[in-house]
C-alpha cells in the first residue's frame, strides 16, 4: 500500500478523497432515472474504500460525509439542492453513512495491525543488529587489550631481569633499565586505560556485580598506593558499620586508586591527602571523598576535569616519580565513566583553605539479610 | 632455590610469548631454579610428563588450546603446585582458574619481584613436609592448628566456629589467593556459594579480631573480585606500585 504509515494526511490527501467522490457522482449521473437511487448510492463506499486504503482514515471519514452530501445534491429529488422530499431517503443516507464508516474503521484497524507488526520486525531486526555490533566490539577491545598486554609485560620483564642475566650493571645501565621497564609499564597503563575507557563507554558496560564492604575498598586502595603515599599524610575517616555496596569491585578499586593518584600528583610532599566515607541513609548512598591541600582546581573548569586528556599542572617532576607514573590523562574521565556506569555521581571542587575535593556518590540498594545466626548451623569447630 | 638444600627445584613454564618466556627463565635461573619452556599446549604435556616439574608456570592463552583443559588434566593425577599467567583482565577467568585448581595466578604486566615471591611462596610449601605447619604466626597472631587455638601478644582470642574455619582456609593457603567460592563451600558449605556478603561481615570481623589496625588490614588482604589472601609477612610484594602501575 502507497500510503506511509508514519504520515498525517494533509490537506492534498483530503482533495484527492472528494476528487475520488465527486468522480462518483459524475460517474452515477448518466445512470439517473434508469437505476434505482439505492443503487447508484452502492457506488459511494467504492471512494471511501478507495480513500481509506490509499488516503488514510481522515480523508475516508470525510468522502463518507461528502458521499451523503453529494448523493443527496445530485440524485435526490428535488435535485442540485440539499433538500430531502422523501424521508425514505434518510434511511439510505444513514445505510450509506455506516456502510462508509464501518469500511473506514476496519481498513483503518488493519492498517494499525500491519504497522505495529512492521514497526516491531524493525525494532527486533535493531536489536539484533545492536547486540551482534556489541559482541563484536567487545571482541575486538578484548583482543586488543590481550595483543598489547603480552609484549609490554616481555618489554617491562626483560629491562627488569637484565641485572640479573649477567653481572652488576653499572649504575648508568641500570637506570636506563629501569627507564625502559617504566615506559613499557605506562605504555600499558596507556593502552589499558583507553580500552577500558572505551569499554564502559559502550551502551551496556559489563560489571561484575558483587556485595562489597567500602572498607575492602578503601584498604585495598590504600595497599595498592602504600608505596606512592609515603611521603603524604594521610587522614582516614572511616566510620564503622557502613552499609554494603552492589559494585563491581575491581573497577570500584580502580576509581579510589585514580583519585588518590591525582591527590598525590597535585600535592607537594608533606602535604595531606583526607579519605572519608560517610553513609546517608535517608539518601541511599554512600559518599566517598578524597580531598588535598596541593594546588587546586583551575577556577571554572571544576568539571572539565573529567574530560579525557585534561590535566592540571602538576607539582613539578618530583610528584610525578613519586606515583612512578606521568599520568595518562584518563584518570579522572575513567573515574566519571566507572562511577556513572554504577549509577553514581562524581564532583570536584576548591576547598575554601585551598586543595581540591573529589565526592563520589554511590548509591547502596537494600541491604542483603545477615548471616544466620551461627548456633543454627551445624558445627564442625571447637 | 640457592638456600634451599637438594637438587636445585625444577619449573616448568608454558608460554607462548618467547619475550616473556626469556625473561621468566632469567628471573627463575636467578633463584637457583632449572628451567625448561614450552611454547605451547601439546609440547607442554609432553614435558610435564617427561619432566616431572617442582612447579607448573602455565599461561592460560596458548595457540593450540586453552591452559584451562591442561590443568584439568592435570589435577586428575598430580597435586604439584601451579602458577597461572593471564592477559585477561577479566577477573571471572583468574577465579576459574583458582577453582579449577590453579594455586595463585599473575595479571601481565607482572615484575619480577612479584613472580619470584609467588614461585618461592609454592615451592616452599610444595617441599615442606604437611604436619610441619602446626603453628603459624603472623604479626602478633599465633594459630595453633592442633590445638585448635589463636593468641594475639600471647592472649587468647576468642573466634566463633565460622571465624576459625574462614582463618583455617586462609592459613592453610597462606601466601596465596582463596576465592569467595573456596571460603563461602568451605565455611558454611556448596549451598552458600552465592552468599559473599556473608564474607563481607565476617572478614571485618576477623579483621577486628586479629588485624593491629582494622581500618587497614595488613595481614587478611582483598584480592578485589577475586577472593582474600592471607599475608604473613606484611605488605607482601603482591601489589607493590611497581608492578601494578597507577592510571593517569
Amino acid at each position: 500500500m502507497a500510503a506511509d504509515p508514519k504520515r498525517q494526511p494533509g490537506w492534498p490527501d483530503y482533495a484527492k478523497a472528494a476528487l475520488a467522490v465527486v468522480a462518483i457522482a459524475l460517474l452515477g449521473t448518466p445512470l439517473r432515472g434508469q437505476f434505482e437511487l439505492a443503487n447508484i448510492a452502492m457506488l459511494f463506499p467504492l471512494a471511501v474504500l478507495f480513500a481509506a486504503i490509499r488516503l488514510g482514515r481522515g480523508p475516508a471519514v470525510f468522502a463518507a460525509f461528502l458521499s451523503v452530501a453529494l448523493l443527496d445534491f445530485f440524485f435526490v429529488r428535488p435535485h442540485f439542492t440539499l433538500a430531502v422530499s422523501d424521508l425514505q431517503y434518510l434511511l439510505t443516507f444513514a445505510v450509506l453513512l455506516a456502510v462508509a464508516l464501518t469500511t473506514t474503521e476496519l481498513v483503518a484497524r488493519l492498517r494499525r495491525e500491519r504497522d505495529t507488526a512492521e514497526a516491531r520486525a524493525q525494532e527486533a531486526a535493531q536489536a539484533q543488529l545492536a547486540v551482534e555490533s556489541e559482541r563484536l566490539r567487545n571482541t575486538l577491545l578484548a583482543s586488543l587489550s590481550h595483543d598489547l598486554r603480552t609484549p609490554l609485560t616481555a618489554l617491562a620483564g626483560l629491562a627488569e631481569s637484565l641485572p640479573l642475566a649477567g653481572p652488576a650493571l653499572p649504575p648508568a645501565q641500570a637506570e636506563l633499565a629501569e627507564a625502559i621497564r617504566a615506559e613499557a609499564l605506562r605504555t600499558h597503563a596507556l593502552a589499558r586505560d583507553l580500552l577500558d575507557l572505551a569499554r564502559l563507554q559502550s551502551e551496556r558496560p559489563r560489571l561484575a556485580l558483587d556485595w562489597l564492604a567500602v572498607e575492602d575498598l578503601v584498604a585495598g586502595a590504600l595497599q595498592a598506593r602504600a608505596h606512592a603515599l609515603r611521603g603524604h599524610t594521610l587522614n582516614l575517616e572511616l566510620p564503622e558499620e557502613l552499609p554494603l555496596l552492589q559494585a563491581d569491585a575491581v573497577l570500584m578499586e580502580r576509581v579510589i586508586c585514580n583519585l588518590l593518584d591525582n591527590a598525590i600528583a597535585h600535592t607537594p610532599a608533606g602535604g595531606h591527602i583526607a579519605l572519608a566515607v560517610q553513609a546517608d541513609a535517608r539518601a541511599g548512598s554512600i559518599a566517598i571523598s578524597v580531598c588535598d591541600d596541593g594546588c587546586g582546581l583551575p577556577p571554572a573548569r571544576e568539571q572539565a576535569i573529567f574530560e579525557r586528556f585534561v590535566r592540571a599542572p602538576r607539582q613539578g617532576a618530583a610528584a610525578a616519580a613519586a606515583t612512578g607514573d606521568a599520568g595518562t590523562g584518563l584518570g579522572l574521565a575513567i573515574v566519571r565513566a566507572i562511577v556513572e556506569a554504577h549509577g553514581g555521581t562524581v564532583e570536584a571542587r576548591n576547598r575554601d583553605r585551598g586543595g581540591a575535593c573529589f565526592i563520589l556518590r554511590l548509591p547502596f540498594p537494600p541491604q542483603p539479610a545477615h548471616p544466620p545466626p551461627e548456633g543454627a548451623l551445624t558445627e564442625t569447630g571447637r | 632455590m640457592k638456600s634451599a638444600q637438594g637438587p636445585a627445584p625444577v619449573v616448568l613454564l608454558i608460554e607462548d610469548d618467547a619475550g616473556i618466556r626469556r625473561f621468566v627463565r632469567t628471573a627463575l635461573e636467578s633463584e637457583g631454579c632449572s628451567v625448561h619452556e614450552a611454547a605451547a599446549l601439546e609440547r607442554g604435556r609432553i614435558a610435564l610428563a617427561s619432566r616431572r616439574p617442582d612447579l607448573l608456570v602455565l599461561d592460560l592463552g596458548l595457540p593450540d588450546g586453552d591452559g584451562m583443559s591442561l590443568l584439568a588434566e592435570l589435577r586428575a593425577w598430580s597435586g604439584m603446585p601451579v602458577l597461572v599467567l593471564s592477559a585477561r583482565s577479566d577477573e571471572a577467568d583468574k577465579v576459574a582458574a583458582l577453582d579449577a585448581g590453579a594455586d595463585d595466578y599473575l595479571a601481565k604486566p607482572f615484575g619480577v619481584g612479584e613472580l619470584l615471591a609467588r614461585v618461592r611462596a609454592l615451592l616452599r610449601r610444595a617441599m615442606r613436609p604437611p604436619q610441619a605447619a602446626a603453628r603459624v604466626a603472623f604479626g602478633a597472631v599465633e594459630v595453633d592448628l592442633e590445638q585448635r587455638t589463636v593468641t594475639r601478644g600471647g592472649e587468647p582470642v576468642h573466634l566463633t566456629p565460622i571465624e576459625y574455619r574462614l582463618l583455617g582456609l586462609l592459613v592453610a593457603a597462606a601466601g596465596r589467593v582463596v576465592t569467595q567460592r573456596q571460603l563461602l563451600t568451605g565455611a558454611w558449605g556448596p549451598n552458600h556459594v552465592e552468599h559473599a556478603h556473608y564474607l563481607r561481615v565476617y572478614m571485618a570481623g576477623l579483621r577486628r579480631k586479629l588485624e593491629p589496625d582494622p581500618r587497614l588490614p595488613i595481614h587478611i588482604l582483598t584480592e578485589p573480585g577475586v577472593g582474600y589472601r592471607l599475608a604473613l609477612e606484611p605488605l607482601t610484594a603482591a601489589r607493590t606500585p611497581a608492578s601494578s602501575p597507577p592510571a593517569g
